[in-house]
């Protein structure tokens, strides 16, 4: 009986100690996981080695790390907001991701957005969508994204159109790119101090283009740039006529008869150019107006980033 | 060739009724489960967290089953002293080495139909579309597991389990970093540096020329060229051990 109750108790003992224990475990961690941390979760990422000593140290599984520390940075970014306004240390780990894996869009995408927040940062998202160009495979669906974006930066925060324009028309040249962007790129280069920059871009989209509308919308932004361009060349001369006659012409003739213009450009839309006001020249056509209207403030609020539309 | 079928065919079977084969396989399985949760954390782009962890838990489980299993396969006949039943029948022991390898190599090649077939399964789920191309990263894992598995047999015929699995691990951890070494000490002014490096570089298996992943998940064209070249040098590196260790058996005095 007692060799019963022994044997027996020494079956069932071990099960109820591991439930015991278990509960114990249970108990505690809920109680760990309540108390407050002093400090954050991922204050840890900034001693994270860099990239490259991890690549080697990853064994040829540099993506699938790559993978977890790039959910990480989105979880990081998503939970830290007040303790890392700069985003310190999201850079770092951005950067250790596209270190590891280069040829992975989406951190290249998401830390060029999120940098170029902020005029303070926006050299860093410069930088990342700068590697993500050259390391990104064309045949990445999204890959018109980094220089669409880059253009924004220099675009918006620097104010540099001709460079803007120059990787508009790369981001232009994918075929997954919105059909806007030509049309965008010209509008750049227009407001550039090369507007004729914008001519061969268009003609070779042009030459591409397969709809009657579109072959319309891009001859009439020919045209426009066109006439900008020879209104260009009509202030230059009207500046040269006044600094050799102290007055300003009247006529555009008189630029011709002056022998500074050798002859007057035929106006694409058949129409004629004008003297308006003192040395202001417009043409007689309907032209849209490529200047950019930038409004600052508003970008600069927490908007959804959003590219500039072409007028309606 | 029938007598290194026959032993193949049982070190198969009996790799295959190994405890830490299945939890490895299994820890492997879950670990493809893992992915589908993962691709469900990230921005875009689940498929290729999907196929990034699909083909690291191949390659990962694949080389721990060849070293934990294949650290074992002759040691452990002499240990039993099985060794003697098997060499006392007109086997020789280069039939005997062969046979061994094969049985694993085998086993090996189970796991990675398993994996492969699992992870078809999860991009079939997510995308309606099986990523045939991924056989250009799973080919290059079954010839690197070959060769590890090749390091490991070798190991097992004249050292103990735990120092043979140690050993192999060491060569699998060098294999790959011998590039980087090679490549990080080629820009310092130190010709002492530079020539261990060159040792080092080809007197280890350089296996970072069989990792086609990273191109293959992002649909980078392979040239035929590179991918040939990198599986013959697998094969024939596998053939250099598989010699040396026959070589070492059959210098040793197995009394």
């Amino acid at each position: 009986m007692y060799l019963q109750i022994r044997k027996n108790f020494f079956s069932i003992a071990p099960i109820v100690l591991i439930i015991l224990c278990y509960s114990v475990v249970f108990g505690l961690q809920k109680h760990i996981d309540k108390t407050p941390k002093k400090t954050p979760i991922f204050s840890d990422i900034s001693y994270l080695p860099n990239g490259t000593f991890l690549k080697g140290l990853a064994l040829s599984y540099d993506e699938a790390l790559a993978d977890l520390l790039w959910i990480k940075a989105i979880g990081f970014f998503g939970s830290q907001g007040v303790i890392d306004k700069k985003n310190e240390k999201l850079h770092v780990l951005i950067n250790i991701v596209t270190t590891l894996d280069p040829l992975f869009q989406y951190p290249y995408e998401f830390a060029g957005i999120v940098f170029s927040d902020d005029s303070k940062t926006v050299d860093r998202s410069i930088e990342i969508l700068e590697k993500g160009i050259a390391n990104v495979p064309h045949k990445d669906r999204r890959y018109w994204y980094l220089p669409f974006f880059m253009a924004y930066n220099y675009m918006h925060h620097k104010e540099d159109y001709l460079m803007a324009a120059k990787y508009l028309e790369i981001a232009a040249s994918f075929p997954q790119s919105p059909p806007y962007l030509p049309l965008l790129v010209s509008r750049l280069y227009a407001n550039s101090q090369d507007p004729e920059l914008a001519l061969p871009f268009l003609q070779e989209m042009l030459a591409s283009a397969d709809t009657p509308e579109r072959i319309a919308e891009l001859d009439k932004r020919i045209k426009d740039i066109k006439i900008k361009q020879h209104i260009s060349v009509f202030n230059t001369a009207i500046k040269k006529f006044h600094e050799y006659t102290g007055r300003y012409p009247t006529d555009l003739k008189e630029l011709v008869g002056a022998n500074i213009l050798k002859s007057l450009p035929i106006e694409p839309y058949g129409g004629e150019y004008k003297i308006i006001k003192k040395g202001i020249v417009q043409s007689t056509s309907d032209v849209d107006d490529l200047n950019l209207h930038l409004d600052k403030k508003t970008q600069e609020t927490d908007q959804p980033l959003i590219f500039l539309e072409e007028p309606k | 060739m029938k007598k290194i079928a026959v032993l193949a065919l049982n070190t198969f079977r009996e790799s295959i009724r190994d405890k830490i084969f299945y939890s490895l396989l299994a820890f492997a399985v879950l670990m493809l489960g893992f992915s589908l949760i993962l691709g469900n954390l990230t921005i875009g782009d689940e498929i290729k967290i999907i196929k990034d962890f699909g083909l690291a838990a191949i390659s990962l489980f694949g080389v721990l089953i060849a070293i934990f299993v294949g650290i074992s396969l002759v040691y452990k006949e002499m240990e039993k002293r099985t060794i003697y039943v098997i060499l006392a029948n007109p086997i020789s022991r280069y039939q005997f080495v062969l046979g061994k390898y094969l049985g694993l190599s085998f086993t090996l090649m189970v796991e990675v139909v398993v994996m492969t077939a699992g992870l078809f399964v999860l991009c079939y789920l997510k995308q309606q579309l099986i990523p045939w191309e991924l056989f250009m990263a799973i080919v290059p894992i079954c010839f690197e597991l070959q060769l590890i598995l090749a390091v490991a047999l070798l190991f097992s015929t004249f050292v103990s389990p735990f120092l043979s699995g140690m050993l192999t691990l060491a060569v699998f951890i060098i294999g790959h970093l011998t590039l980087d070494f090679k490549v990080l000490v080629a820009s310092l002014d130190n010709p002492a540096l530079k020539k261990t490096a060159d040792v080092l570089y080809y007197s280890f298996p350089n296996l970072e020329t069989l990792n086609f992943k990273a191109r293959v998940v992002h649909g980078i064209d392979i040239p035929w060229t590179e991918f040939i070249f990198s599986l013959s040098y697998a094969a024939t590196y596998t053939i250099m051990i598989l010699a040396l260790s026959l070589y070492i058996f059959n210098k040793r005095d197995i009394r």
